[in-house]
């Protein structure tokens, strides 16, 4: 029981220890802003009031539905074509090095910069934005994928061609296990560029989401409703990054035990 | 033999671009005909707006670097030195980290309007927190014994700080300021292809809703090699400036 009582304490201590500055701010932003009459700074209580009012009345939850509906399907797009083709170039050493500078020139292209390119062309619907998001977020998981297969130790790789394993299997059990925690910080570096890209492409044309929430709003001249759509989408940054997190480590929980044992023991 | 194959793969990620043209496999809205492309590539040169949009992009990242740099060194740092602090702001700087700058644009222009200043402000904003979390990371990855030392010797704070911690971090600054410098680039083309600031995204912007798709590819395309040439620059004064720790870490 006393034990108990204390890691809860100790549990409770860290949530002060890592929360305590933010809260903080937050109510100075909320008590100095209170009385604001500054057009651009509206009081932050008016800004909460504006969200939870759009949110409840479905307008804003029908542009995040929307919002997160393209990013999920661009995401899925880029994480597939990432690791398919990423996974072979890894391998083959020869590949990779023959590949390599072309890859750093396409990548280093900004992305934001084909947006006006890709939606005038193809309209202000979803398909643009998936298209966008997908070919943006495929360079750091592929790339990711590449360098998780350069890691995947000697021993293994050997002891799988002592055993003849498939080459399939060998791909899937293999590698695309070995190299999964590299594949994962690709795909946690994908969701936050994910987010920037759906926001420039709604905010350059689109009838729905976040980006045109706030957009909209900003035309109108709106300060409430646009603090409102960029306070939700930071959130949502936060949320996602913070969700996506929790995902690894439990779906790699065998790896960090593994690297947190291995660290005890050196040290 | 490496630099054979490295060439023959852009040139087969050409052929492939040119054999789809002549099959009418891309919607040449999408992507135009390489041989347009090309053509405009040399052509850019030539227009008024080039040179001017391109020295816009390059200013501003530069400035918006450097602004982020003056303010995260030494904040990290700061940050760095003590364990407390850097519990208390950890939320908050997750938060920073994970905010997609773009988001901000629009009560930017508001506020600020649509203009450079603006455009330095949102890159600062942006290359804040790569520089500031890896400064942090380096100040707080201190070996013990020159923190042992530090603290039986006294080491006086503004000593510490410049003597001691800055130096040590550098590599890791360093990092944060190569990751930087690329989130430059993408967030002033970005801002630009929003809103009309000169610079390289405002033109392909221009140039798109003129229905001069190839002109937009070109200026794409300089868009990219910029930020490549920009990172492989830092790269090079990195290696020189920091080629001490470097030679101590491999003796």
């Amino acid at each position: 029981m006393a034990k108990t009582r204390r890691v809860l304490s100790r549990r409770l201590l860290d949530i002060v220890a890592l929360w305590w500055l933010p809260v903080c701010l937050f109510a100075l932003w909320l008590v100095a802003s209170s009385g604001s009459t500054n057009f651009y700074f509206p009081p932050l209580a008016r800004i909460l009031a504006v969200l939870w009012r759009d949110l409840a009345s479905g307008s804003l939850a029908g542009d995040l539905a929307t919002s997160l509906g393209n990013m999920a399907a661009g995401l899925s797009f880029a994480v597939l074509f990432g690791v398919l083709l990423g996974l072979p170039i890894g391998e083959y050493s020869a590949v990779r090095r023959a590949v390599t500078p072309t890859l750093n020139f396409l990548r280093s292209v900004p992305p934001a910069a084909i947006v006006p390119i890709v939606i005038i062309a193809m309209g202000i619907g979803s398909a643009p934005k998936i298209f966008i998001i997908a070919l943006t977020c495929f360079w750091p998981v592929c790339l990711n994928t590449i360098d998780g297969v350069r890691g995947v130790s000697p021993q293994l790789v050997d002891t799988a061609r002592a055993f003849r394993v498939p080459r399939l299997l060998y791909f899937r059990r293999v590698l695309l296990m070995a190299a999964l925690p590299q594949i994962m910080a690709g795909i946690r570096i994908a969701i936050a560029v994910a987010l920037v890209l759906m926001v420039i492409s709604e905010f350059f044309g689109a009838s729905a989401g976040l980006g045109f929430y706030i957009n909209e709003n900003k035309q109108r001249f709106a300060m409430a409703e646009t603090w409102a759509g960029t306070l939700l989408v930071g959130l949502l940054g936060y949320l996602l990054s913070a969700l996506f997190l929790r995902l690894e480590r439990w779906l790699l929980a065998w790896y960090f035990q593994d690297a947190d044992a291995s660290g005890r023991a050196a040290g | 033999m490496a630099l054979i194959q490295q060439i023959g793969v852009g040139l087969a990620v050409l052929a492939l671009w040119a054999i789809g043209d002549a099959a009418g496999t891309f919607n040449p809205d999408v992507l135009p005909p390489l041989r347009d492309v090309a053509t405009e590539f040399v052509a850019i040169w030539g227009r008024p707006p080039f040179v001017a949009a391109l020295a816009g992009t390059l200013r501003d990242a530069v400035a918006g670097v450097l602004l982020a740099a003056v303010l995260a060194i030494p904040l990290g740092i700061l940050i760095g030195m003590s364990a407390a602090v850097e519990r208390a702001t950890r939320t908050l700087l997750d938060f920073g980290r994970s905010f997609p700058v773009v988001a901000l644009l629009p009560i930017l222009v508001l506020v600020i309007g649509a203009n450079a200043q603006m455009k330095i402000v949102s890159i600062s904003i942006a290359c804040f927190f790569p520089i500031l979390l890896q400064t942090i990371y380096g100040a707080r990855r201190m070996e013990p014994t020159i923190v042992d030392t530090v603290r039986s010797f006294r080491i006086p704070f503004r000593l510490r700080f410049f003597k001691v911690i800055l130096p040590a971090a550098s590599p890791f600054i360093a990092t944060g300021l190569r990751i930087a410098t690329s989130v430059s680039i993408l967030v002033a083309v970005g801002t630009e292809v929003i809103i009309p600031i000169t610079g390289l995204g405002q033109q392909i912007s221009l140039a798109r809703v003129n229905n001069e798709v190839a002109v937009a590819f070109a200026y794409v395309l300089y868009a990219g090699l910029l930020g490549m040439i920009l990172t492989a620059l830092w790269e090079r004064v990195e290696t020189r400036v920091l080629s001490w720790n470097r030679r101590g870490k491999g003796e």
